[in-house]
């Protein structure tokens, strides 16, 4: 039964994060360098994804040549045509052949 | 939309219902999200063969996360830490550090669930999560409140749905599931295509840079706790001196 408890526990946690500043303390009421600084978290949080999905945990040393190199040429890809589908394709493509070039 | 047409043939009648339920759903919003369940599927396989494998938690109860956590780096880190035997409190503030993020993301979409239905602020923020917070910040047009309200609850179902289906579809499987090695990219893919358009907007330049190099030097730290320094760092240079110009 604990681990049913735990698990249910941390969707409460999670659900409480999400309306925190939705519906309990709406970010409205929070100071205007506050909301000016909301604009920088997608672009932050996005390249951090971006990095943590190729350190595998570990940092520099885990960097596979391919996959960064695969991840700037789908960066450019979006770039210019702003499709996401195309980019994840063209991405995993580019992946798999540089894998075996590299 | 197609315009409608009057079709007194039994065939025309079986069709009806599923097209009208078809029409609810918000076409852009189908658009935006097809894409973004084709990434996270590998992801949803991977979390099914772990689930199929755990010895601590029931499988069940771990497959119910997919819809009711709906945050695929905390499920796993929860999963993890349970089977190594971690205490409750390890685990819950472990998930909270991890999903720490959700909650700046509902601190920057608050302005489109200001005007909405207390049923849609309480219980829609639900679906915020990296992918939908991101297409839907994509999406500034989307001012009218009821169709922002359409566009967010087709895309966190349909994302929801393909979530827990290819995770329930693993757990079923099990290790028969073929998980390519190149689709472990995908997500890398979705993260840079959701970022890449966004940088032709300078100013979103600094904090791509910063937040990029902190989480590659931050990336051992544990349960993912990287990311949130790591986004913490990128913004911080905005939140102690406030651009003028906006």
């Amino acid at each position: 039964v604990t681990p049913i408890l735990v698990l249910a526990l941390v969707c409460l946690t999670t659900w409480l994060l999400r309306v925190a500043l939705v519906a309990i303390v709406p970010a409205v009421h929070l100071p205007t360098r506050v909301h000016t600084a909301l604009d920088d978290v997608a672009p932050a949080v996005l390249a951090a994804l971006v990095v943590s999905s190729l350190a595998h945990g570990r940092g520099l040393p885990a960097l596979e040549p391919a996959d960064v190199a695969a991840t700037l040429i789908a960066g450019a890809i979006a770039w210019r045509t702003r499709r996401l589908g195309l980019t994840v394709v063209a991405g995993i493509a580019a992946a798999a052949l540089l894998r075996l070039v590299l | 939309v197609e315009p409608l047409r009057i079709d007194t043939s039994a065939r025309a009648a079986t069709f009806r219902a599923p097209s009208h339920v078809l029409a609810r759903f918000d076409r852009e919003a189908l658009r935006d999200v097809a894409p973004v369940v084709a990434s996270v599927a590998p992801f949803a396989v991977i979390l099914g063969v772990t689930i199929g494998q755990l010895q601590t938690v029931p499988w069940w109860a771990a497959l119910l996360g997919a819809p009711l956590l709906y945050a695929g780096s905390a499920h796993i880190a929860v999963l993890t830490l349970l089977e190594a035997g971690a205490g409750a409190a390890t685990v819950v503030v472990a998930a909270a550090v991890v999903n720490a993020r959700l909650a700046v993301y509902g601190a920057a979409l608050e302005p489109r669930f200001r005007d909405q239905p207390g049923w849609f602020r309480w219980l829609a923020p639900h679906f915020i999560v990296d992918q939908t917070y991101a297409i839907a910040t994509a999406r500034p047009e989307l001012t009218h409140p009821g169709r922002f309200r359409r566009y967010w609850m087709t895309a966190g179902i349909v994302l929801g749905i393909g979530w827990s289906g290819a995770m329930a579809a693993a757990v079923t499987l099990g290790p028969i599931v073929p998980v390519g090695p190149a689709l472990t990219f995908a997500s890398t893919a979705v993260f840079v295509g959701l970022l890449a358009p966004r940088l032709h907007d300078r100013t979103a330049w600094r904090p791509a840079a910063i937040a990029a190099v902190v989480a590659l030097a931050a990336a051992p730290l544990p349960h993912g706790s990287g990311l949130l320094v790591a986004t913490l760092a990128g913004v911080l240079p905005t939140l102690l001196r406030p651009r003028s110009t906006r």
